[in-house]
């Protein structure tokens, strides 16, 4: 019998030429450059995105600037309100956001739904500013008849660079916490893929934020060297490469500037001999493929211990081989293509070199074909085996659809490649054995651990971790973290005479 | 007519298939209210199509709600199983039709149930639920069948 497919409708063909969102108004860029925005399934050009100058980030600063005294004024109890609108849009406009997603980025129609929930699940945490932003005090706390209380206070103007992995999601690490502790925000989202980002701010202009509480500007190096230079900019959340997160921290951190600053990974997924190959390697097979492989969490070395070794690669291949590759908007779907024809090219010139260095593809995701999509920017999931620590891929973030395999004897070499990692993003044990899970999570210096789980990935009211060259900054995204982030602790001595 | 077979291979497509097959069961006791009226089970048909139609929006909700931390593949499900025919049914066919849809939920639901078990906990406890109503609605409908 023939199988049923459902392929989902784009949103729109073609988005357009792409405007800025400043002081509440929807304006041209004053850029000379522009960027085709396509669509990685099919090759074609979805969007014209401007690649926007310092002069269009500093407008968006100065509407924020003139846009600050009243927002900080506003009760935290009214600012939240606005956030309760934009979620229920949110929720209202969901399956629009999550194909946007699809089509702009790549990621299957599941993924995408998961992205726009997370920052749904952002946007409802903040809401809950009076309490989150809620200082502490204490009676006689300086000496008899002095009190002493500390107040949150929001500092100004902040502006969040997001990567293309997650272009929903990773604004919402930031912009709510920020907006809703009372600064006003600049968002420079993906050059690569911002179709959502425009949807979610025409959604954002609909809840009526007031003009210039938070603005968008397109854009690329020049915009982002604006944001880290720009003096009324009074810090900047990042995520992206390690190598650009150490130059955005550098150079924003110079200017005096709070800096938050997400960068890659290399991240391990442990499997003991003890642990239940049937039920893990799924979920192993999710961290791996998942997204394409292009996610900062992403399982990209798996090590078997000792006699785990021959079965889990013989059933992870097996596994792997079978996934289905296609349009993300076609729900059948179980991975999708990879961002762009550059990056493309750079997944499988880290596949030829880690075969050129000695690894044996066991799985070889080289010239996959696509039926209906020959012009997409397709990687099959691949496997490489027998890699050693020395090899680029076993040290290198390819941020694709490719697992190297790695055999070790025991949970102590795998927890101490993982110390010597210059990266430290997530980590990953799978065992039935409670003590070695322990001691994996108390040793392992990674900032998300798993246990039994490939993708630990903090919820909106836990700090997104990340250590070492994944993360640089003192206050992580997300939760607690974030509301200190965004603000500055007045300490306050008082005494009535 | 039979609706083609599904491929279920992703949580949302065995969403999209659990949400057509509400949609449709619901027309399809819709359509059957006036045919029924003569046996005087109108009641019942209008009974079970509100019911569906409470289903598709629940499962609308769970779709919604997913977390792609515990997104996983999903396999070993024959989408041809589940093959369907929503269309109206003549009178005295209406109820074996009912009952073919009902025992199709059943069965459809039970085993995405046991597959999505270990990963898609809430959805799995969802598609548990539905599959067990269907087994007692094809329970009512085996009973007035055989009166």
């Amino acid at each position: 019998m023939a199988q049923k497919t459902t392929l989902l409708p784009e949103v729109k063909k073609h988005y357009g030429d792409l405007k800025n969102f400043i002081g509440g108004a929807w304006v041209e860029s004053s850029a000379s450059e522009w960027l085709d925005d396509t669509n990685p399934a099919t090759g074609e050009v979805i969007a014209r995105v401007p690649l926007s100058p310092r002069a269009d980030v500093d407008a968006a600063v100065r509407a924020g600037l003139d846009a600050w005294e009243e927002w900080r004024e506003t009760p935290p109890l009214s600012r939240a309100r606005y956030f309760f609108t934009l979620r229920d849009l949110m929720e209202q406009h969901f399956e629009e956001l999550a194909r946007i997603v699809s089509q702009d980025h790549g990621k299957i129609i599941d993924e995408a739904r998961g992205e726009v929930r997370r920052a749904i699940e952002n946007v409802e945490v903040a809401a809950g500013i009076p309490s989150l932003m809620m200082g502490y005090n204490l009676e006689d706390g300086a000496a008899a008849g002095i009190d002493e209380e500390v107040l949150y206070q929001p500092l100004g103007v902040f502006a969040g660079i997001s990567p293309f992995n997650f272009p929903a999601m990773v604004q919402s690490w930031f912009w709510p916490y920020a907006v809703a502790t009372g600064n006003c925000w600049v968002a420079k989202p993906s050059e690569q893929d911002p179709l959502v980002q425009v949807r979610l701010f025409e959604l954002i202009e609909m809840a009526g934020f007031p003009p210039g509480v938070v603005s968008m500007v397109h854009g690329a190096k020049e915009a982002v060297e604006a944001v880290c230079d720009h003096p009324d900019i009074r810090g900047v959340s990042f995520v992206g490469s390690t190598q650009i997160a150490k130059l955005v921290y550098a150079r924003a951190a110079s200017h005096g500037k709070r800096v938050q600053c997400g960068g890659g990974a290399k991240n391990l997924l442990v499997v003991l001999p003890d642990a239940k190959l049937d039920t893990i390697v799924p979920n192993m097979i999710s961290s791996v493929y998942g997204t394409a492989g292009e996610r900062c969490l992403a399982g990209s070395v798996i090590v078997g211990i000792g006699e785990a070794q021959g079965p889990l690669k013989a059933k992870f291949t097996a596994h792997a081989s079978k996934l289905k590759l296609g349009y993300g908007l076609d729900e059948s779907t179980q991975m999708g293509p990879v961002i762009s024809r550059k990056h493309q090219e750079r997944v499988l010139g880290y596949i030829d070199k880690g075969e050129d260095e000695g690894a044996k593809p066991l799985l070889d995701g080289r010239g996959v074909k696509v039926p209906g999509y020959e012009h997409g920017y397709f990687v099959g999931p691949t496997v490489l085996d027998g890699v050693t620590p020395d090899m680029t891929v076993a040290k290198e973030e390819i941020f694709g659809p490719v697992a190297s395999v790695f055999e070790m004897d025991d949970l102590d070499e795998a927890i101490a490649w993982i110390n010597r990692s210059p990266y430290g993003n997530a980590a990953s044990i799978y065992t039935s054995s409670g003590k070695a899970a322990r001691d994996f999570r108390y040793r392992a210096r990674a900032g998300s651990i798993g246990i039994n789980l490939g993708i630990a990935a903090a919820m909106a009211y836990f700090p997104f971790g990340g250590m070492k060259n994944s993360f640089f900054g003192d206050l992580h995204p997300q939760g607690r973290d974030a509301i200190r982030f965004f603000t500055e602790s007045k300490v306050v001595i008082t005494r009535w005479v | 007519m039979s609706t083609a077979a599904p491929e279920l291979a992703t949580f949302g497509s065995i969403l999209r298939f659990a949400i057509e097959l509400e949609a449709a069961t619901s027309a399809f006791y819709g359509s059957a209210v006036d045919v029924l009226k003569k046996d005087g089970l109108e009641a019942l048909a209008r009974e079970l199509s509100a019911q569906h139609a409470s289903r598709h929006r629940l499962l609308e909700r769970t779709r919604q709600r997913v977390n792609e931390m515990v997104l996983e593949p999903i396999g070993g499900l024959d989408g041809s199983r589940y093959a369907f025919d929503p269309t109206p049914a003549p009178g005295d066919a209406v109820l074996a039709r009912a009952l073919a849809l009902e025992e199709i939920a059943g069965r459809f639901y039970a085993e995405t149930s046991a597959a999505a078990r270990q990963a898609l906990v809430e959805a799995s406890r969802t598609f548990r639920k539905l599959g067990e109503e269907s087994a007692r609605n094809a329970g009512r409908l085996r009973g007035l069948s055989e009166i």
